[in-house]
């Protein structure tokens, strides 16, 4: 399919795998905190945009080392682990975001 | 005199960052100091309006 | 000295008019003298020639940009916990210096990696992380400004700030992690400085210099924020009026 190899073609699907809880979290948090202000303003994605970039940079790297051939563990291992670190304590700090701003 | 000055063939790139560098920083030392004079002034001249 | 006392605005604001003044003007000399020490004193550098000076306002000003975050991140955490409202000031007031002092480190650094590399930008680890750190302060100040309601926007500030800390870490030790362009670590080193004394000593006092300058800086707007809050109280009217 798409005349990539399937090894890479499951190595995208497991940075996909790995990497949507995460921008999902953060996205969550971005727009949690700027719940309180009107409601058409743009500063949602600003804020969120900046801590999507570890992520992306880690992801690309891992499925350009894959198409290149070399090895992609050290990518996956640390996108492993902000997911690990992320999961337990978003919860905690989105209800606490959220009782922040909805608390008017 | 302008001998000493000089940074042989970088000289326009450290004096272009030092420049820099000092501006902002007074620039960064000013706007406080600018706008507190201007907000007390204008409560000054509210307070002798009311009386 | 009691916490308490500080912590009352109206303290503050009246008995740090003349220590602003004193201040500023030390800072400003001892600044005047450091940079006739980096441009003038400070021996010339084999490999580099003069164009290593740059470092001499580029390192001050990148350390400073993590400290003041830290800063920022710290009395934000303070304010949001202990609710102090002074607290909340010093944090807010430090996210525009620390957003200066990054652009300057920013701003040198392009204007240092152009002789020396031959580039202006790298999308290496702390050019990019340094980059976000910027707009982690620039966002910050924007969303404490949007709030209609100061003490709501001021507990989503520290918020964001303190989620924003793991950006420290990441632009201190990259240089350490990853391969990368920008020159490793030459002064946190505690074994053996790689750097020769004469150079490294203007350094230092650059570092110690900026430092006041945020002091310096942070009382003026401190008092700046305390005014705008507390401008329409009896007390700041009285103290208005003689």
């Amino acid at each position: 399919m798409f005349n990539i190899s399937l090894h890479t073609l499951t190595t995208i699907f497991l940075t996909l795998l790995l990497g949507t809880p995460v921008l999902v979290s953060i996205g969550i948090f971005g727009s949690a905190l700027t719940m309180g202000i009107s409601k058409n303003n743009i500063l949602g994605p600003i804020i969120t945009v900046p801590f999507y970039i570890p992520v992306l940079i880690f992801s690309a790297s891992a499925i350009e080392s894959v198409s290149n051939g070399l090895p992609y563990d050290l990518q996956i291992y640390v996108l492993l682990s902000i997911l690990l670190l992320i999961l337990p304590t978003m919860p905690y700090l989105l209800k606490y975001t959220l009782r922040i701003s909805i608390n008017n | 005199m302008i001998e000493f000055l000089s940074m042989g063939k970088h000289t326009a790139f450290v004096y272009t960052a030092y420049v820099f560098s000092v501006i902002v920083l007074v620039i960064g030392f000013y706007i406080p100091h600018f706008i507190l004079n201007r907000e007390v002034k204008k409560k000054k001249n509210e307070n002798n309006k009311d009386k | 000295m009691n916490i308490s006392k500080i912590a009352n605005l109206k303290y503050f604001y009246k008995h740090t008019k003349n220590v602003s003044k004193i201040l500023s003007f030390i800072t400003f000399s001892l600044f005047i003298v450091g940079i006739f020490w980096g441009l003038y004193i400070a021996p010339k550098d084999y490999l580099q020639g003069d164009s290593y000076r740059i470092i001499y306002v580029h390192v001050p000003a990148a350390w400073l940009s993590l400290q003041v975050y830290i800063v920022m991140a710290v009395t934000g955490f303070i304010a949001l916990v202990w609710k102090i409202k002074i607290m909340e000031i010093i944090s807010i007031q430090s996210a525009s210096i620390g957003a200066y002092f990054t652009l300057i480190a920013l701003v040198t650094g392009m204007i240092w990696g152009k002789p020396t590399w031959g580039t202006y930008w790298v999308w290496d680890a702390r050019l990019t992380s340094e980059l976000i750190l910027l707009f982690l302060y620039i966002g910050i100040i924007v969303i404490y400004s949007s709030f209609t309601d100061k003490r709501q926007g001021a507990k989503i500030a520290a918020l964001l700030a303190i989620v924003g800390l793991i950006n420290i870490p990441i632009i201190h030790y990259s240089v350490e992690w990853w391969n990368t362009l920008h020159q490793g670590p030459t002064v946190t080193k505690f074994e053996k400085p790689s750097a020769h004394i004469t150079m490294l000593m203007p350094l230092l006092y650059m570092l110690l210099v900026f430092n006041l300058y945020f002091v310096t800086v942070l009382i003026k707007r401190v008092r700046l924020g305390i005014f705008q809050r507390e401008k329409n109280t009896k007390w700041m009217e009285s103290y208005l009026n003689d």
